[in-house]
């Protein structure tokens, strides 16, 4: 893709030479080169990770154990930001000392912001000298050696997955850290190590997971447990505007990383600016630059540009150059502008999807999508990056359609006949009425929703927890009810609006049943 | 095939302790007395007598409502234990019904606070991943309550189902 390697500043390669700076002459060093090999792709880590992913090899790969030691420049990651604040007071106090009175107290600050930096560089060289990474065989450990011994650890068969992320500072110095997510508490951040050795270990982390894993049958939803999966979609499957899906099917090729969908700055931009939010943000804009001009007060201006640009910042920033790729049926998802991440995800931690779109957006035809995933919680705010459940920050009705053939290839939503409300309910929802339909697929349960945004909600019936009838007092009257299907907490509510009551009743028996055999076979 | 609303799903219904009921009966008027006390204090300082007199005619009225009310929302109430699932069935004037799978329970729970105790009751609690699936089930005799935690955990491990 070409806008792919447009923001990585060219500066990272030199820190990630072939042979691998980060970790010092450590006790085993032909240990640690046999089972891991140094990665072909440290001259470009980060853009073309395609073609060059190598497999390990499996004979000798179950071997001894790796041994990993944080890269000496951890500290100063650390206290980055206190380095940088530091520096730019004391800069600004060396460049220009005209206001006497505030001036030593800034250049106080810096100086004490300064040796917050240092301390933070001196306890990274302990750390360093301290702390060593270790990849067992049945286990992942960190131990300290500093005063105490201290060990933490992680079993290899309670890991979800794990995450590659770069802080911006981080970034700065071609630092990377690792994430060990177990779903709940108790995971584990490997920080910081150079880019390259930090994908390696990942790559290393992931393999040593499947394998500890496989023998379990808890991942059925994978598609290469599944060989019958691919028959299911129809060849090419057209999305509404006649585009034709964008990336081929998922082949099994295992090991090769494919890419599933890269999304284009362009899009992302066209879907944040052109949609319904934006409208409201700009209005309020407008509005305190009316009152800037009006009252001549330059400081709404300023208060109104922080807040658009704030704005658009958080729109974007985390979600720029988004790319997911699919190795060995789990997913990848690389993004961010400044601090980069990596995020694994496996297609069976995922409960629910949510496909949105509002208003404007049908302008554009662009559409976002989220996951409920298990252990991501209700992740509304995307400060928390390890858990950004956008798995799709803007694409076409194509683009919807391939990223859900990559996590659920069995689910085809044409074959999934859409009902509408009971048109008792006609005047319980007289505008939406015809907005809201619910359907009842051979693997998925799909409603859509809403006017102003649009939401479709797509639960497996294997992921389903448990099902609800409610009926409030104006349906009892109209001899109506709605019935709730319930996942794991997070973005996706799905909900099935006034259906006859007998319909109701027979698709929440039928619905119970089905999830019912669908989890007996997964079994 | 089951077509009323929320006919029992085969097994009839098995409904809560009578207890359960009694101590609605003497619980209700008692917290409703607690709830209109606290506009009586300002009204009976200051109120004119009109507003005196209809605070008290809207509490009794209330209480009242509420007492009559109560056994039929009492007899709303009713669980079925299943092969595989649990369902209950509550609620008068806003109704629901829910079916939770004993292989998607993460925790059954038995609480039982001193009003409870004092009859004997206890209520049985089941929580799956979900915030929005969990089941109460109130006014079980103690006996009773802890016998079905026991059968719910049971099944529950021998049909726990990845999530």
């Amino acid at each position: 893709m070409s806008h792919g390697p447009d923001f990585l500043p060219p500066e990272q390669v030199p820190p990630t030479p072939p042979p691998p700076v980060g970790p010092p002459p450590t006790a085993a060093p032909p240990s640690y080169e046999a089972p891991w090999p140094a990665p072909p792709e440290a001259h470009h880590p980060y853009p073309q990770p395609l073609p060059q992913h190598q497999t390990f090899p499996s004979p000798e790969a179950p071997a001894a154990k790796v041994i990993e030691r944080p890269h000496p420049l951890t500290g100063l990651a650390r206290g980055g930001i206190a380095l940088v604040a530091g520096l730019y007071f004391v800069t600004q106090e060396l460049v220009d000392g005209s206001r006497g009175s505030i001036r030593g107290s800034l250049l106080f600050v810096g100086l004490g912001l300064l040796g917050v930096a240092l301390l933070a560089g001196i306890s990274g060289i302990f750390t360093w000298r301290t702390t060593t990474f270790v990849a067992d065989d049945e286990e992942f450990r960190i131990e300290r050696n500093f005063l105490s011994r201290q060990s933490s650890k992680v079993d290899y068969t309670k890991v979800q997955s794990v995450d590659v992320s770069q802080p911006f500072i981080a970034r700065l110095m071609g630092l990377a850290k690792v994430h060990i997510d177990v779903g709940g508490a108790g995971g584990l951040d490997i920080a910081f190590l150079s880019k390259a050795r930090a994908e390696s270990l990942r790559e290393h982390l992931v393999e040593r997971m499947h394998r500890a894993q496989l023998p379990s049958p808890a991942e059925p939803g994978l598609p290469s447990s599944d060989p019958s999966a691919p028959a299911h979609f129809p060849p090419p499957v057209l999305g509404p505007d006649g585009v034709p899906a964008v990336a081929p099917p998922p082949a099994h090729a295992p090991a090769q990383e494919e890419l599933v969908i890269a999304v284009p700055p362009s899009n992302l931009l066209l879907g944040t600016f052109v949609s319904l939010s934006t409208g409201f943000a700009l209005l309020g804009a407008v509005v305190l630059v009316a009152i800037a001009l009006i009252a001549k007060t330059p400081v709404t201006l300023l208060a109104a540009m922080l807040g658009v640009g704030g704005w658009v910042w958080r729109q974007t920033g985390s979600n720029w150059n988004f790319r997911m790729t699919k190795r060995d049926g789990a997913l990848r998802l690389t993004r961010g502008l400044l601090s980069t991440t990596a995020q694994g995800l496996r297609p069976g931690r995922i409960q629910g999807v949510a496909i949105k779109q509002d208003l404007l957006q049908r302008v554009t035809g662009l559409y976002q999508m989220t996951v409920t995933v298990l252990g991501y919680g209700d992740p509304t705010g995307e400060e928390n990056r390890q858990t950004n459940a956008v798995i799709l920050p803007f694409g076409t009705w194509g683009e919807v359609l391939t990223v859900l053939r990559a996590i659920w290839p069995e689910v085809d939503l044409t074959q999934v006949q859409p009902h509408p409300q009971s048109p008792k309910a006609k005047w319980l929802t007289p505008i939406t009425f015809s907005t809201h339909t619910w359907g009842i697929g051979e693997h998925v349960v799909v409603t859509t929703h809403g006017l102003l945004e649009r939401v479709t909600t797509i639960v497996p019936h294997r992921r389903m927890q448990s099902a609800s009838i409610h009926q409030g007092p104006i349906q009892r009257r109209l001899k109506v009810a709605s019935v709730h299907v319930h996942t794991t907490d997070g973005p996706v509510n799905q909900r099935l609006y006034h259906l006859d009551e007998a319909v109701a009743r027979q698709v929440f028996e039928e619905q119970v049943a089905r999830a019912r055999e669908a989890r007996a076979s997964a079994a | 095939m089951i077509d009323a609303l929320f006919d029992p799903p085969g097994t009839p219904w098995q409904r809560l302790s009578p207890k359960y009921l009694t101590q609605k009966l003497i619980l209700i008027p008692i917290g409703w007395l607690f709830f209109f006390a606290i506009p009586a204090v300002p009204l009976f300082l200051w109120g004119a007598d009109w507003m005196k007199w209809g605070l008290v005619a809207l509490a009794v009225v209330t209480i009242a409502w509420r007492m009559i009310r109560a056994p039929r929302v009492f007899r709303r109430w009713g669980y079925a234990e299943r092969n595989e699932d649990v369902y209950l069935t509550h609620g008068l004037w806003s109704r629901s019904l829910q079916c939770v799978p004993y292989g998607r329970m993460q925790l059954v729970q038995v609480h039982s606070g001193p009003m409870d105790r004092m009859f004997g009751l206890a209520t049985v609690q089941m929580i799956t991943s979900s915030t929005s699936g969990a089941i109460t089930i109130p006014g079980l005799p103690a006996e009773d309550a802890a016998a079905l935690r026991d059968r719910l955990i049971a099944r529950g491990e021998q049909q726990q189902a990845g999530i």
